[in-house]
């Protein structure tokens, strides 16, 4: 017999012995009933599955304008990678890393968009890449400096709320990274209780209809105890389940939304929760020859909750011109440190009212 | 769907019930599939992703780790990550199924790589007769005197080995779907397993087992 054969043997008798041993076996219906009716409150809230048009705000680079949230600091390093998503427009670039395969505080940047980078080559894309991949890193290790926060409202609507952290290179450049600020645990349950006793309005609706499906996602207004109006946005259940689209194909669709490259169909006034709901219908072509009808509006008395690409243009060369209307300071505590935020108005042709409040850290209480 | 055809080609082609197991797995793929859509919004077909593979991803955790408290925690953090990224599940790489067992195979890494920093931080390194993932509360474990044993040999192996042994001899999986799982080649898979078995000897026999 040789030593292959010997090895063999040996592998078989502990196969043998693996196949013939009893397993035990615990269950625990207590947490099997707990933890699904967690899951699917979250899902029914929107909390769990990501809806259409809300995965792009998982973060953006903050080169200029926008940016956002904070994830718990954990010792344990989970390496995610990133991919280039594609070009969406002149200097606005998109990155993704791929589901979360880690618990639930190694959470990685998701889709990351980058604007404002002017041309980028290929060279340039694989170096920003490589930048997330250890920005990811850093930001696990909570190796950042919260440096900004910032709060929009679009016509009086909660927009954005937006945590800019600074992050320093191994090489020593810096960048600054905005995400978006997640939910206190005390907002979530204050917004769930609202949520229970119908204590909310709905400030937008999007539609999307294809292949005979139709799916409706609602944008809902809270106002918390202390005077703060939120929004969260959830699938309505009324409706039957989700279009039938990939998520690339889901992506694709914001940004042609988003670019306002949709051919118009008409308008239509709809009956949402009992709510009249004029909705702008749109026809988008996606780049495999995919048509996709959205339609978006919002109930009398809200308008637009958010911006497009040439609404972010035509708010940018407002700043530019230094055409803002500061309305005010305030100091808040955030994260434990003093800030002081700065209301600044400012008003596009259009008749858009953007309020942003901008907080930088108050070295002086 | 490309990953299905080469679910179907990893397998073992001798062995005809993994063959067959394969083929009803990619079946159960397409089930998932139109689940999976729905479940991003519809908390009926949510429950039914849930209710589906909940057992089996407990029972994996539970006989990774024999310890009920742990086992809670780790499979709430596996649901609860996937549901969060359910959105950006994506098919073509991996079915349902396995994307799941990496999550919890992944929890099970950083659990063990806790305790271990945890034990280093108290100076008191990992006894192997003492297995720390065991707690005193599993007393129902004691009964399974083979398996205690097992668990305790099985810590004395690195991650990788541990979890293709629990994955192909506790829960049954085929060599394909570990290799979807640990996202390895099946000759990286057979390779692990062979290691596995061997290092495996050493300390079962060191313990008084008598092998068959």
């Amino acid at each position: 017999m040789n030593q292959g054969e010997l090895m063999k043997s040996g592998d078989e008798r502990i196969e043998a012995f693996l196949k013939g041993i009893v397993l035990p076996e615990y269950q625990s219906d207590g947490h099997a009933r707990q933890l699904r009716a967690q899951i699917l409150s979250r899902v029914e809230t929107g909390r769990a599955g990501k809806g259409p048009g809300r995965w792009w705000k998982t973060a953006v680079i903050l080169l200029g304008l926008l940016g956002a949230g904070a994830l718990a600091a954990e010792i344990v390093i989970q390496v995610h990678h990133y991919y280039f998503e594609g070009k969406i427009r002149e200097g606005t670039y998109l990155f993704s890393s791929p589901p979360n395969e880690g618990g639930t505080n190694h959470a990685s940047l998701g889709s990351v968009m980058i604007s404002g980078a002017g041309n980028m080559d290929a060279a340039a894309i694989e170096k920003k890449r490589k930048d997330l991949e250890e920005i990811d890193v850093l930001r696990q290790r909570n190796a950042r400096e919260l440096v900004t926060v910032i709060y929009s409202t679009v016509n009086g609507n909660p927009w954005a709320r937006t945590f800019c952290y600074k992050y320093v290179l191994a090489d020593g450049r810096t960048e600054t990274i905005g995400e978006g600020a997640d939910e206190s645990e005390s907002d979530r349950q204050q917004i769930d209780g609202l949520r229970q006793q119908g204590r909310r309005e709905i400030m937008n609706v999007v539609e999307v209809e294809f292949g005979g499906h139709k799916e409706r996602m609602l944008t809902w207004r809270y106002v918390l105890s202390d005077g703060r109006v939120v929004s969260r946005s959830e699938a309505d259940t009324e409706l039957p389940g989700p279009a039938p689209l990939t998520d690339k194909q889901r992506n694709e669709l914001w940004q042609l939304a988003w670019l306002e490259k949709g051919k118009f169909l008409g308008s239509a006034q709809v009956q949402v929760h009992e709510k009249p709901v004029n909705l702008q219908k749109y026809a988008y072509t996606l780049p495999d020859g995919t048509v996709v009808t959205q339609s978006e509006g919002q109930p009398a008395g809200f308008k637009k909750s958010h911006l497009t690409a040439a609404d972010a243009d035509a708010w940018q060369q407002v700043m530019a011109a230094n055409k803002g209307e500061t309305l005010g300071t305030y100091e808040e505590d955030v994260r434990g440190k003093p800030f002081k935020f700065t209301r600044v108005k400012y008003v596009l042709s259009d008749g858009t009212e953007i309020i942003q409040s901008v907080g930088k850290p108050d070295g002086g209480r | 769907m490309p990953n299905d055809a080469s679910t179907m080609s990893l397998g073992t082609p001798t062995d005809r019930a993994e063959e067959d197991r394969a083929s009803v797995f990619a079946g159960r793929t397409e089930e998932d599939r139109a689940l999976v859509l729905a479940a991003r919004s519809d908390t009926a077909a949510a429950g039914q992703l849930f209710d589906k593979y909940y057992p089996e991803i407990f029972r994996y955790v539970y006989h990774s780790t024999l310890d009920h408290a742990v086992t809670e925690d780790l499979t709430s953090n596996v649901f609860f990550s996937a549901f969060r990224h359910l959105g950006r599940f994506r098919w073509r790489r991996i079915p349902f199924r396995a994307w799941l067992y990496r999550i919890a195979t992944n929890e099970l890494r950083m659990h063990y790589r806790k305790q271990k920093r945890r034990s280093a931080a108290n100076g008191s390194p990992v006894d192997p007769e003492l297995p720390s993932a065991v707690s005193s509360a599993d007393t129902i474990a004691a009964e399974q005197d083979d398996y205690r044993l097992l668990q305790r040999a099985l810590l004395e192996l690195g991650q990788k080995y541990r979890t293709v042994i629990v994955l192909r001899y506790f829960e049954g999986r085929s060599l394909s779907e570990i290799c979807e799982i640990t996202n390895k080649r099946e000759g990286t898979v057979k390779s692990l397993l062979h290691r596995a078995l061997a290092q495996l000897k050493e300390p079962l026999v060191r313990a008084g087992l008598t092998l068959p």
